[in-house]
């Protein structure tokens, strides 16, 4: 077995050694579901991670995020113990303190201005476990909370629930192999599904034609058959094109488009004007490659799509989702092996009926995600359960950090100390999710079961316990929660029809996971709609929503967070990516993470040459909403006068950074209600001179 | 299969190799030109301190290698001798090679994104850094070569536990 050593931290190494036990995990950083294999020391303490080569879908692969967790689990920033935050400085308190303080506090507040004083940010609550209790706790107080949707995936679940009927991905990414085409628009997963990009691989080299999309000449478009360096925000009016040129030539599946799908003579009429050549115009995408694409993706079926957050986390996301899928849908790509949507949105459904309607409470008020900032600021909000960073992670992060300052109580479970952590008054610690039990679900659409490899650190606690512990203590019926990951997951198969048949015991069972949906019967399915009866109420394919507006093409810059702005004032357009060793913030707390990437601006070399800046250059970029320093890095694979930067640094953390996302105003795509984090307008100047 | 060896008491530390690999891995193959290319060429040799001894980091081309294990492109590879090979156009810069290598010998270039290592100056005779090493800390050759040329100093591979 393999060892980690790196130059720069070749001297403060520790061997992880051959003694303890080798012991199966599944990486819950992002959705890809890698299977892990963690080596634990007779202590109990995570020793190594590796790659598991009995994984049938990863097949050993990883990419460095989990072998990072072995610093960040045992690091110095790790919470161990419950803070109470008395006069700004943290003191250690007990379990039963912390609870006593949370439920008085609660109770206060729901008693004094109703249960919708009361909000969760809970995007990093935990396992399957942990996430049914939080659901449950949130039936029986009303209690409204945002997870990841609004800052990674709303749009997309909307557009093709609003479609399809199901938001979830139609088909696993396993079935590449078999498509004729692989359509990868936005999306880099060469570094954002590190450890399952050797399927894109596989699939090209088995003959499929791979075709990314994207601004930016990514690691994924180098190994792609077909790149199209597209202007920044255009792919809605690229995607269009393709819909004018397959409806005008009469490329589509005609018996499908009649049989299964509605609204097509609309999304015709939609799509009259975009042809190729005004395409060209706004995309900068050469005619003839638009009208090839739309030539291999009529001849080369079955087709697949794979759109990435660099067209779901921009603000016209909604058209261009709506046209990329009916695309897919027009052309028949559904439902067929080597056919259909590949996403790491993996929902499953709800177990319906946990809590009896007598016992059921009903929030007061829903806001919506932007709504959310000026309710904290106004005082609306009296209290705020975090389990997350929103304070680096959200939009306008600035804005959120003076909010949840303002805020009467603030409670975060964490497994870290990080920017939010240190606004809150009550610190809970969390477990890490190798020590939880619990289901995780994987871009290949199965799930696969997973037992917990370490004891927790310290005092922590899942949010599952955390929850069951504060209903009892608040006076609400514990018989509702439930008391174990195993148990939890059988109450939630047990009241879901859809994933009725998968036992844990068939998970454990399962080398790779079981396919989901699969109902009583235990039949898998292994892609969605195969009999070509769909979710919505018309069992068709909805190509067109209720709003035909939907289809009208928005201009990033008439679109929100850059409507109204002047380009003169404001001329370039910012954007943050993804690299494989980071991901979430808690990715940073690693010394391996640090020694490998560091915070920069990557700017095209014209660009930089008109602002006289230099590689290593201080610059500052500035949109209405904030500033930020950063150092630049040239680099000739971003498009001219576009910035891209790493939306995971964070203040507290080795780097101490100023997080990005405040550079980004709290505005959501008009049709989805997903935060937007590319394709800002901003300006930027130079600060110092490298080496002076 | 050939192989770069080095003799940890034959080493001063000068560094010759280092600079000759970059020369060697720059585009214009002069040492005074490659800090003007872009990117900027580095060493795929690093000579580090340890006490008073100096190591050289390289490539040893390991039998059973951990980053052509980790590597989920295939950029790393076994040639056909055996020797472990980068094919820099696969290379995605996951940095999961830099993460498994047990002698930190694959580096990563931030500039291009990819990892580079040792290639033994694919295509001739000598690798620059042994012909550059006077010393002969250096050595290159099969382990049958290395093992007839070091025997009874201690070096030779039937002398390894």
């Amino acid at each position: 077995m393999t060892s980690y050593v790196r130059t720069e931290v070749y001297r403060n190494r520790r061997l992880p050694g051959d003694e303890g036990k080798l012991l199966p995990s599944i990486c819950s950083l992002c959705n890809g579901g890698c299977g892990l294999l963690v080596r634990v020391n007779d202590a109990g303490y995570v020793e190594a991670v590796y790659g598991d080569t009995g994984n049938p879908y990863n097949q050993g692969k990883i990419c460095p995020k989990p072998m990072e967790i072995v610093q960040t689990l045992y690091g110095a920033q790790r919470v161990d113990h419950p803070l109470k935050k008395v006069n700004g400085i943290f003191q250690r308190i007990s379990w039963e303190e912390a609870l006593s303080l949370v439920t008085e506090k609660y109770l206060e507040h729901w008693q004094t201005s109703g249960n919708s004083a009361i909000v969760g940010i809970t995007s990093k609550i935990g396992g399957s476990h942990s996430k049914l209790a939080l659901s449950i706790f949130s039936e029986l107080t009303g209690l409204v909370t945002y997870g990841t949707g609004p800052i990674c995936y709303d749009t997309e679940e909307n557009v093709r629930k609003a479609m399809f009927g199901n938001g979830s991905a139609s088909a696993p990414l396993a079935d590449a192999v078999e498509a004729g085409i692989l359509l990868i628009v936005g999306n880099n997963p060469a570094q954002t599904k590190a450890g399952q990009f050797h399927w894109v691989q596989e699939a090209r080299y088995r003959g499929t034609k791979v075709v990314v999309i994207d601004p930016r000449y990514t690691e994924t478009a180098r190994q792609a058959d077909r790149f199209l360096q597209i202007r920044p925000g255009t792919d809605g009016a690229l995607g269009m094109a393709l819909l004018h040129e397959v409806i005008a030539h009469g490329w589509y599946d005609a018996s499908f488009v009649t049989e299964r799908t509605n609204g097509f003579e609309k999304l015709a009429q939609a799509v009259t004007e975009f042809s190729p050549v005004r395409a060209e115009e706004m995309t900068g995408v050469p005619r003839r490659f638009i009208e090839e694409l739309a030539w291999d993706l009529s001849t080369r079926k079955p087709g697949m799509l794979w759109e990435g957050r660099g067209v779901v986390c921009v603000n016209n996301a909604g058209n261009t989702l709506r046209v990329f899928e009916a695309l897919m849908a027009i052309l028949g790509n559904v439902g067929k092996p080597g056919a259909g949507i590949i996403s790491h949105i993996n929902g499953y459904g709800r177990a319906k009926g946990l809590v009896p309607g007598a016992d059921v409470v009903k929030p007061e008020r829903k806001r919506s995600a932007e709504a959310l900032y000026s309710a904290l600021e106004n005082g609306e909000i009296k209290m705020l359960l975090i389990a997350g960073n929103p304070c680096a992670n959200w939009p306008d992060c600035g804005r959120m950090q003076q909010a949840v300052s303002g805020l009467d109580f603030v409670v975060s479970h964490t497994l870290v100390l990080d920017d939010s952590a240190r606004l809150a008054d009550v610190v809970l610690p969390a477990t890490h999710w190798l020590e939880e039990a619990g289901m995780q679900a994987s871009v290949h659409r199965v799930m696969q079961w997973k037992e917990p490899v370490a004891r927790p650190y310290a005092e922590a606690k899942s949010a599952g316990e955390i929850f069951r512990l504060l209903a009892a203590k608040m006076g609400l019926p514990v018989k509702y929660f439930p008391d174990s990951p195993e148990t939890a997951w059988e109450w939630e198969r047990t009241h879901n029809g859809d994933i009725a048949g998968i036992t844990v015991e068939r998970m454990r069972r399962t080398a790779g996971g079981v396919h989901y949906p699969c109902p009583e019967s235990g039949e898998e399915a292994v892609r969605l709609f195969q009999n070509g009866v769909f979710s919505t109420p018309s069992e068709k394919v909805e190509l067109v929503g209720s709003d035909v507006q939907e289809l009208n093409y928005l201009d990033l810059l008439a679109a929100p967070g850059n409507r109204g702005l002047s380009r003169q004032e404001y001329p370039y357009l910012l954007s943050t990516v993804k690299v494989a060793a980071h991901y979430h913030t808690e990715c940073q707390y690693s010394d391996w993470a640090v020694a490998l990437e560091k915070p920069c601006v990557e700017i095209h070399p014209d660009t930089a040459a008109n602002l006289s800046i230099r590689e290593g250059d201080r610059v500052r970029i500035e949109t209405p909403v904030g500033s930020l320093e950063l150092p630049a890095r040239l680099t000739w694979t971003v498009p001219r006068d576009c910035l891209f930067t790493q939306p995971y640094f964070t203040q507290t953390s080795p780097y101490g950074q100023v997080p990005a996302n405040i550079l980004f105003p709290a505005v959501t795509d008009p049709e989805g209600g997903n935060f937007v984090n590319k394709n800002i307008m901003c300006r930027i100047s130079a600060l110092e001179v490298a080496g002076t | 299969m050939k192989r770069i060896y080095f003799r940890v008491e034959y080493c001063d530390g000068c560094r010759a190799c280092e600079t000759v690999c970059r020369e060697r891995h720059s585009g214009s193959r002069v040492l005074f030109m490659d800090r003007e290319e872009e990117p900027v060429s580095s060493a795929r040799i690093t000579v580090e301190r340890q006490g008073g001894t100096y190591w050289a980091v390289v490539c040893q081309h390991c039998a059973e290698a951990p980053c052509v294990g980790a590597c989920m492109t295939g950029a790393m590879q076994y040639g056909d001798e055996g020797e472990v090979i980068h094919r820099v156009d696969r290379c995605v810069g996951c940095w999961m090679c830099v993460m498994v290598c047990p002698f930190g010998a694959v580096l990563p270039q931030p500039e291009e994104r990819k990892a580079a290592k040792c290639d033994c100056c694919a295509g001739e005779r000598r690798p620059a850094c042994v012909a550059a090493c006077s010393r002969q800390a250096l050595w290159y050759g099969s382990p049958e070569e290395f093992e007839e040329k070091t025997a009874g100093d201690g070096h030779a591979l039937s002398h390894y536990r």
